[in-house]
């Protein structure tokens, strides 16, 4: 087995320490973990439970960003991995390191260690996001464009939501395809952190996916269609055909590598979103099998009337297009903590109790959306 | 400070520090004050936008125009003359950006730094100490004045702690001033605890203590004069230096590897020609305390009483 090697950056006190102390007590307590400090931060990582725990702490040089990052790094991580043979090694880059340089140092090491690097992280305080990006520059830019992850961190003492969302735009600006972290850490679970990591979560390009499947297949029961293709195979082609993607409104659209490459779709450049690159490729499908999506992440939390009366009003009337299908994870506004998830489908729809998400997510598929009413609704 | 402005030349203050150090507040707060007013108009450089800012009636009662400069690459020598000559300021103040090297900083022809001050922010101090010093370097080396300010309920241990760390970085003339929401706080009078016995008969030095006796027998040479001191270093040789004079001393990481200095003091031995440069010794010597050109001034000066040979100390002396 290969060590996974997680990167976790951020600025000091952006909140690293306590983001690691949560994933190693709450989610790898049954792994052989090493951490790797290049920064000291104000909380010491308590190394009498880690020690416990079989978790073993290294620190790297002086936390010095002058210092050549990669000669130390493969020795030290060499080192680590003969000594301990972890099967993951946390590395806490010092917090005026860019990320690319650690994830090319963790890249080129593993040319010649079994080592993979599993995820790339960044900690932002929502409080200082804006000024830290107008004013760090590079190193504050490159962590952020860098990571799979972002996670917002002291968003539970924030009370304007216009700030967090804000954040999130900013963030969105430099990094279309990370997922970011919305709800304070404190409310998740480590498990949920890590599978959010790890992208095994279900991420707002997967809830898109997924509805719009489900919609394919009611779509498919209810018309009888007699057209010859294979359905499964094209409705994966038209969703990524129509959704619509705009990074300013933090729309999502999906981009799965694995069914791309079944379908050799040589088009697709793995690292694009997908978005509006293939129109020509698939001219003279069935028109009715062709839907809109829409998806927004960093949903407000949202009271039970509220959900209801849109869920009805998708329904009701056309006012948003005809929606065929609809899904979503919401933070209660009625209690702290509590989430509803949702589905809609037309005439039934239906909201449950459901764990936090990482940050309250919403999917629409349908025709002729109207996606700026949509935008306000959430 | 501003007595002897030469009419040919543009003074300029400079005040560095990392974001929400306090810099907006420290300038608006200098700029009222009666003896920074000048009859001319002043130009104020902001490469950074923090959450104070500043007041548009302030900055008209000391006839001072403000730049927002975001991008260093902006801070162009021939840009800011032309601004200054558009305004016709007599002074620049320029509030620069802690992530931005100052050793980049090119300021245009006819400019004169004049003070540059540091200020950083007592809350967050320890953490920087610990992670960015090699950030810090740079931004302290032509500081005059370092400013630590919010050390409210700091202990004083850790003031003290601040203060061996930030000492090396500066140069010796400079000055460092901690602040609560009293006022200063008299450094002179914190209890400092040395790692060694200054009253023993002969004061022994350990290897990892190199670096705190060097910089307090620097500020404090009469705590030292008289007394004999034993220390391992290597010998440093010069033809500039007096007959039979060397200086025994060791390399020191003042902010960073990539930042090493050599540090010591100049000693004498009617033997030295005994030694070859750069050879290791452990040594005793008489501290004396007088001028020393190469000091610019007084300063320790050590009478060697013996000194043999010794192994290498590899490590560099660390703060």
């Amino acid at each position: 087995m290969k060590t996974k090697i997680d990167v976790i950056s951020g600025f000091l006190g952006a909140g690293k320490t306590t983001f690691i102390q949560k994933l190693l007590k709450e989610a790898l307590k049954d792994e052989k973990v090493v951490l790797i400090e290049n920064e000291f931060g104000e909380i010491g990582i308590d190394g009498g439970f880690l020690k416990d725990a079989g978790i073993e702490i290294r620190e790297m040089s002086q936390g010095c960003i002058c210092c050549s990052l990669v000669g130390d790094f493969e020795k030290a991580l060499k080192e680590v991995i003969s000594t301990y043979e972890p099967e993951r090694v946390i590395i806490e880059p010092s917090g005026v390191g860019k990320l690319s340089d650690v994830m090319k140092a963790v890249t080129d090491a593993s040319e010649n260690l079994d080592v993979q690097l599993n995820s790339a992280v960044t900690i932002v305080d929502a409080n200082k996001c804006r000024m830290y990006m107008k004013n760090f520059g590079e190193f504050f830019n490159n962590q952020v464009q860098y990571a799979g992850t972002v996670v917002l961190s002291r968003t539970d003492i924030i009370s304007d939501e216009e700030k967090i969302n804000n954040d999130v735009e900013l963030i969105r600006g430099l990094n279309p395809t990370a997922e970011i972290i919305t709800t304070p850490v404190s409310e998740l679970s480590g498990e949920k952190l890590l599978s959010i990591m790890e992208k095994r979560d279900g991420l707002l390009s997967d809830l898109i996916e997924e509805a719009r499947k489900e919609a394919a297949e009611n779509e498919h029961h209810h018309h009888h269609h007699d057209h010859d293709h294979d359905h499964e195979d094209h409705d994966d082609h038209e969703g990524h055909e129509h959704c619509h993607h705009d990074h300013d409104e933090h729309e999502h659209c999906h981009h799965d590598h694995d069914e791309h490459e079944q379908h050799h779709h040589e088009h697709h450049d793995g690292e694009e979103c997908c978005c509006g690159h293939h129109h020509h490729h698939h001219d003279g499908h069935d028109a009715d099998e062709i839907f809109d999506s829409w998806g927004k992440e960093n949903v407000a939390p949202i009271s039970r009337e509220k959900l209801e009366s849109i869920l009805q009003g998708f329904s009701g009337s056309k006012e948003f297009g005809e929606i065929i299908r609809s899904k979503g994870m919401v933070e209660s506004a009625d209690e702290k903590g509590a989430w509803y998830y949702f589905d809609f489908v037309p005439g039934e729809y239906e909201i449950r109790a459901g764990e936090p998400e990482h940050t309250g997510k919403v999917c629409v598929i349908g025709r002729e959306l109207d996606t700026d009413k949509l935008k306000d609704l959430f | 400070m501003i007595d002897y402005i030469d009419d040919n030349e543009i003074p300029v203050f400079i005040i560095n520090g990392f974001l929400e150090a306090g810099k907006t507040s420290f300038i608006q707060y200098t700029m009222g004050e009666e003896y920074f007013r000048i009859d001319g108009n002043t130009l104020l450089i902001v490469c950074e936008e923090g959450e104070v800012s500043y007041q548009k009636e302030e900055l008209a009662s000391a006839h001072t125009r403000l730049v927002q400069i975001d991008d260093e690459s902006e801070f162009d020598p021939d840009r800011m003359e032309e601004l200054r000559k558009s305004f016709d300021a007599e002074r620049v103040i320029i509030e620069y950006n802690g992530m931005w090297d100052p050793t980049r900083l090119r300021l245009p022809e006819g400019w004169v730094l004049y003070q540059q001050i540091t200020i950083f922010d007592g809350s967050t101090l320890t953490s920087y100490l610990n992670n960015m010093k090699a950030l810090m370097g740079p931004m302290l080396r032509n500081t005059e004045l370092c400013i630590v300010n919010r050390c409210d309920g700091k202990p004083e241990a850790e003031l003290l702690d601040w203060k061996r760390k930030l000492r090396p970085m500066l140069v010796s003339e400079s000055a460092i001033v901690m602040e609560n929401k009293y006022g200063e706080i008299p450094l002179e009078t914190l209890p400092e605890e040395l790692p060694y016995d200054v009253n023993a008969p002969v004061i022994e030095i350990k290897p990892k203590d190199f670096g705190i006796w060097f910089f307090d027998a620097k500020d404090n040479p009469d705590r030292y004069k008289g007394k004999i001191v034993s220390f391992t270093a290597c010998i440093m040789k010069s033809k500039r230096f007096a007959e039979d004079c060397f200086v025994p001393g060791r390399m020191a990481m003042t902010c960073c590897e990539a930042d090493m200095t050599f540090i010591g003091f100049m000693a004498h031995y009617a033997d030295l020609g005994a030694f070859t440069n750069h050879a290791w010794v452990k040594l005793r010597a008489k501290v004396d305390v007088r001028y020393q050109k190469e000091y610019g001034g007084e300063g320790p000066f050590l009478e060697i009483i013996d000194m043999s040979l010794t192994g290498e100390i590899k490590e560099p002396v660390g703060f």
